[in-house]
């Protein structure tokens, strides 16, 4: 209901500045809808007396479904799931309103409607149907900035959206800006709050609250260096307990053809270090290389359990490389080798997994004429519990800025995470982008999908389906500051 | 001088080429009408007049080389500014009276000379005379300036330009002498109103401007002058202009109107404007340079705003504009367009720079917003259920289990693992609906359940994308029929939790929390 206020009243507000002399505006419309199918798995259980011992020793039913028994009255298993379809729709419309009569006020919002059209459960995100993602108003007058609403700070700390006021002073003479913020905080990067039902759809616990977020950021540039500080902190106001209480520090740096960028960050509430990275990249006109370093930690905020089960951190070397030999063939390849910190579990039931994984890519794009682009891209993958090997391929033909078809296909074979399973996906589709006036695009895609999963017993399945996908965009808007909506693709190098 | 006016000058050439064979044959055709036109007897007529005025015909001087012993005798006003520079009509009429001659008709010269010479016979004359007051010769030898060497003494023509030249000391070829030696000779070409477009597109183009940098610096360099006086605004260097005016500086320099050089020169719209390509300077082609132009544009903004307007930055930067983009010229009338910028993707952003964004993002947060909205970031950081591919490939859907699981990225900066792993896996009956151990999902181990750990500390969000807290709990927990596993690692910080948010303790503990 709060995202709706706000949305009724950036209308409101709109509508009420309509009169006003030498206002401005732009509004952009985004419709989609996709039609698709999916297929998982359905828990059963039987009456223990009625498992059926195979030749190996195990247990079955008697259709043939693998049997997990624990000694008790009942042996359960998972079959697989009915077929579902789903049809979500997702109409986004973004709005910026300005010349409002005061110089540098502006009126910003962005919301979506969603909601699954026809499917046979709701598909996730579809609730609460109308969402607001951002409404602020803004007023920038140098050397400030500031904005009262509905908003979402990016960060190192990660994305949070939040309802309340931010403000940066820009400091020109010293190359710094100072930025902070405060208010309600939302479920992270949701347009729901935390305490929402739409986040807990497996009924956990949850704040009853919205938490309080404060934040504050002060970024520096000299010559060639930027260095960003940040301190964020998430208050529970029923009890005053911390949600989070986090540090970043994040630096950039770029000397002749070298770039640098790299940060940490200290998760104050549990006393320990978090997520820190380096990378290095030289770049010249005809090839880039990447080299760089990361110690992921993951994070969890304090009303959930989570953080308490330790969760171990990976250190991981990457490098990357991009080489364009000619004006009209690109090649890539990155891999990322990585390895687990010591869990400290010891037991000798099931055997120790895998420590450290390994995952590489490589790719070309080829670029012939004004109007034909071919890609491909093939990777490997290997870590504890999970590995994959994927293909891609597609065609692009874009005769001119408005207009462009693509062709593709893809593999991907992955056995399931710490499951018995071999699973192959399999698919083919094209898409086609018509931009027929500078304010109006249309796109669709259609796709031919596989899924097989492979199991010595009953469980093996597969499921083929037609997925459909539809697009509508418009933008509006006043005066000669219109602007039309992105090309349709990248302009080539 | 422009290369369109070097262009202008060649197809001048062309024309002439197509000219010279009709003239030739209307000279033959005249040729054979004359004596015809002669046999009626009617008196002959010639036409002389003042070069380049108004008749092709110049005077014929070697033919009178033996009447007329001194050039003064009809240039009378060389040595005597108050008489005439010409002679009169019945000067001529005294031989040319259709008797003893042919008639002719001569108008001596109204008003100024054409074209754009400074130089005045008695203005040279006091200067010599100043310089060297025994040397009269240099007002009475005539032919010194206007014969070739070692030419007749009345095959003479418009001053020799090479004997100004050689008289001055100057050793360059004629155009090629360059800065304030032009002005000796010529005014600026503003004020010589006298020259037509034709005529100044026939201008020699000299040396210098056919050097590769001239065009990127090497014009600037020569065309200024600095100031004579401490704090004088420095000019055009007199060279320039006398063959150009500000219009030429204004077809490329967007800041023509706020530069003290370019502003020396006038307005006028007689000679032609640069046409030819902008070739982009070699700064612009370095490595890196999309990511340290702002640096430089910081340093000297007059130097981009020589070709860039405002809008030109626009071309990519949508966000705030930086302060050197505010203090750009905006394009409009009066100024020359600016270089047409397209925005083309930076080398850093590789094949894989969606997925690598993110370091950088967060380090150099100005350096995307110059070219990003905060709604290009909202494209895939506000994640929606219909939505196409964009950040994710094709396919990702079906694709993301190894992902996810092996973190090759964090899902959660951008996805609400409620939302969206959890909603998603629980309508894939992927979720755990009852204790551990019931549904049997994860059958590669026999009692994965009784041996989880490593797994799950390795990749715990993948557990939260199916599992609840409670499934969980049910066996860590010290309170509510829990089992008392200890679920915290040796790096635990119990003290620092507690100290937070000791509710997180009490979940698990009850009120018993360990170490008060």
């Amino acid at each position: 209901m709060t995202a709706l206020r706000a949305l009724v009243a950036a209308l409101a507000l709109a509508a009420w500045t309509l009169p006003a002399a030498a206002q401005d505006y732009r509004i952009r419309l985004d419709a989609r809808a996709q039609a698709i199918s999916y297929r998982g798995l359905a828990p059963d259980s039987i009456d223990a007396a009625l498992a059926v011992p195979t030749a190996s020793g195990g247990l079955v039913t008697p259709d043939g479904f693998a049997l997990r028994c624990n000694n008790g009255p009942y042996c359960y298993y998972l079959r697989p799931g009915p077929e579902l379809r789903a049809l979500p729709v997702a109409v986004s419309a973004s709005m910026v309103l300005w010349g409002l009569g005061v110089e540098g006020l502006a009126v910003r919002a962005t919301g979506r409607l969603v909601t699954d059209a026809g499917g046979d459960a709701p598909w996730p995100g579809t609730t609460p149907n109308a969402q607001l993602l951002e409404g602020y108003v803004e007023y920038q007058r140098s050397p400030v900035t500031l904005r009262v609403g509905r908003q979402l700070v990016a960060s190192r700390l990660e994305p949070i959206g939040f309802d309340g006021g931010w403000l940066k002073v820009r400091w020109d003479d010293a190359a710094l800006e100072l930025t902070g913020y405060g208010g309600w905080g939302l479920g992270q990067a949701a347009a729901v709050t935390a305490s929402n039902p739409a986040l807990n759809p497996l009924d956990e616990w949850r704040p009853r609250d919205r938490q309080i977020l404060g934040g504050a950021e002060a970024t520096w540039r000299f010559r060639w260096i930027d260095a960003r500080a940040e301190y964020r902190r998430e208050i529970d106001p029923e009890d005053g307990n911390f949600v989070s209480e986090r540090t970043a520090l994040s630096l950039g740096a770029q000397v002749g053809p070298f770039r640098a960028s790299g940060g940490t960050q200290y998760n104050m509430a549990e006393g320990k270090m978090g997520t820190t990275e380096l990378a290095l990249t030289y770049v010249q006109p005809r090839y880039a290389v990447t080299v760089g370093a990361r110690r992921y930690v993951p994070y969890f905020s304090l009303w959930t359990l989570w953080g308490a089960f330790s969760p171990v951190p990976y250190n991981a070397v990457t490098a990357s490389a991009q080489v364009r030999p000619n004006g009209w063939l690109s090649l890539n390849a990155r891999g990322e080798s990585y390895r687990y910190d010591n869990a400290e579990i010891n037991t000798s039931i099931v055997p120790r997994l895998e420590a450290g994984g390994w995952r590489m890519s490589t790719g070309a794009t080829a670029t012939v004429g004004t109007a034909w682009t071919l890609e491909g891209s093939f990777g490997l993958e290997r870590g504890p519990g999970a590995a994959g090997r994927f293909t891609d391929a597609s065609v692009t033909w874009a005769p001119s800025a408005v207009f462009s078809v693509d062709l593709y296909a893809g593999s991907l074979a992955r056995p399931l995470e710490l499951r018995y399973y071999d699973a192959t996906s399999r698919w083919i589709g094209g898409r086609g982008e018509w931009q027929f006036s500078p304010q109006h695009r249309v796109w669709c895609d259609a796709a031919l999908v596989s899924d097989d999963r492979y199991r010595p017993d009953a469980s093996a399945s597969s499921l083929s389906q037609l997925r459909l996908r539809a697009g509508f965009s418009v933008a509006v808007g006043s005066g000669a500051d219109r602007t039309p909506l992105p090309r349709a693709r990248p302009l080539p190098r | 001088m422009s290369p369109s006016l070097g262009a202008g000058a060649a197809r001048m050439a062309r024309v002439g080429g197509a000219i010279a064979p009709m003239a030739l044959v209307a000279s033959a055709v005249l040729a054979l009408a004359l004596p015809w036109r002669a046999a009626f007897a009617l008196p002959q007529v010639a036409t002389v007049s003042q070069p380049r005025a108004a008749s092709p015909t110049r005077f014929p001087h070697d033919k009178h080389a033996k009447v007329f012993p001194v050039c003064t005798s009809c240039h009378a006003g060389v040595v005597d500014p108050g008489q005439s520079m010409w002679p009169t009509a019945q000067g001529c009429a005294s031989c040319h009276d259709g008797t003893v001659k042919p008639r002719i008709t001569w108008e001596p010269r109204v008003g100024p000379r054409a074209g754009n010479r400074r130089f005045t016979h008695e203005a040279h004359g006091k200067a010599a005379a100043a310089r060297n007051p025994a040397d009269s010769a240099m007002m009475r030898n005539c032919a010194g300036c206007h014969t070739e060497p070692g030419a007749p003494r009345m095959a003479v023509r418009n001053a020799v330009v090479g004997n100004c030249l050689q008289c001055h000391g100057l050793k360059a070829p004629h155009v090629d002498n360059g800065n304030e030696v032009c002005a000796t000779c010529h005014v600026r070409l503003t004020d010589a109103p006298s020259l037509t477009r034709e005529w100044i597109k026939t201008f020699p183009k000299p040396q210098s401007h056919a050097a590769a940098d001239f065009v990127l610096g090497g014009h600037g360099r020569a065309a200024k002058v600095p100031g004579r006086l401490p704090g004088e605004h420095p000019t055009v260097a007199a060279s320039c202009a006398t063959c150009h005016s500000r219009n030429l500086c204004m077809s490329c320099h967007v800041n023509a109107a706020e530069s003290p050089v370019i502003l020396s020169l006038a307005l006028d719209d007689r000679p032609p404007v640069y046409t030819g390509t902008q070739p982009v300077p070699p700064t612009h082609r370095a490595a890196g340079w999309l990511g340290f132009h702002g640096r430089d544009a910081e340093r000297s903004t007059a130097t981009c705003s020589s070709c860039h307007s405002r809008e030109s930055c626009f071309s990519c930067h949508v966000g705030i504009p930086p302060r050197a983009v505010t203090t750009m010229p905006t394009a409009g009338p009066g100024r020359a367009p600016g270089a047409h910028l397209k925005r083309v993707p930076p080398a850093s952003h590789t094949s894989d720079f969606k997925e690598r964004h993110g370091p950088q993002a967060s380090a150099r947060p100005a350096t995307c917003e110059s070219c990003h909205l905060r709604s290009t970031c909202l494209e895939c950081h506000r994640p929606e259920g219909s939505r196409q591919a964009r950040y994710h490939a094709q396919g990702f859907l079906t694709r993301h289990p190894a992902s996810a699981y092996s973190r090759e990225m964090n899902c959660s900066e951008c996805h609400n693992p409620a939302q969206f792993c959890q909603a998603c896996h629980q309508q894939s009956g992927l979720v755990a609906r009852r204790r551990i151990g019931r549904t049997g999902y994860h059958d590669a181990f026999r009692g994965f359940s009784l041996g989880h750990g490593q797994a799950a500390r390795q990749s715990l969000e993948s557990c939260a994308s199916c599992h609840a807290e409670r499934d969980c709990t049910a066996c860590h927990s010290a309170v509510g029929g829990g089992y008392r596993f200890n679920p915290h690692g040796p790096g635990f910080n119990a003290a620092t939790a507690k100290a937070k948010n000791p509710s997180v303790c009490v979940a698990c503990h009850g009120r018993a929390i360990p170490g008060g």
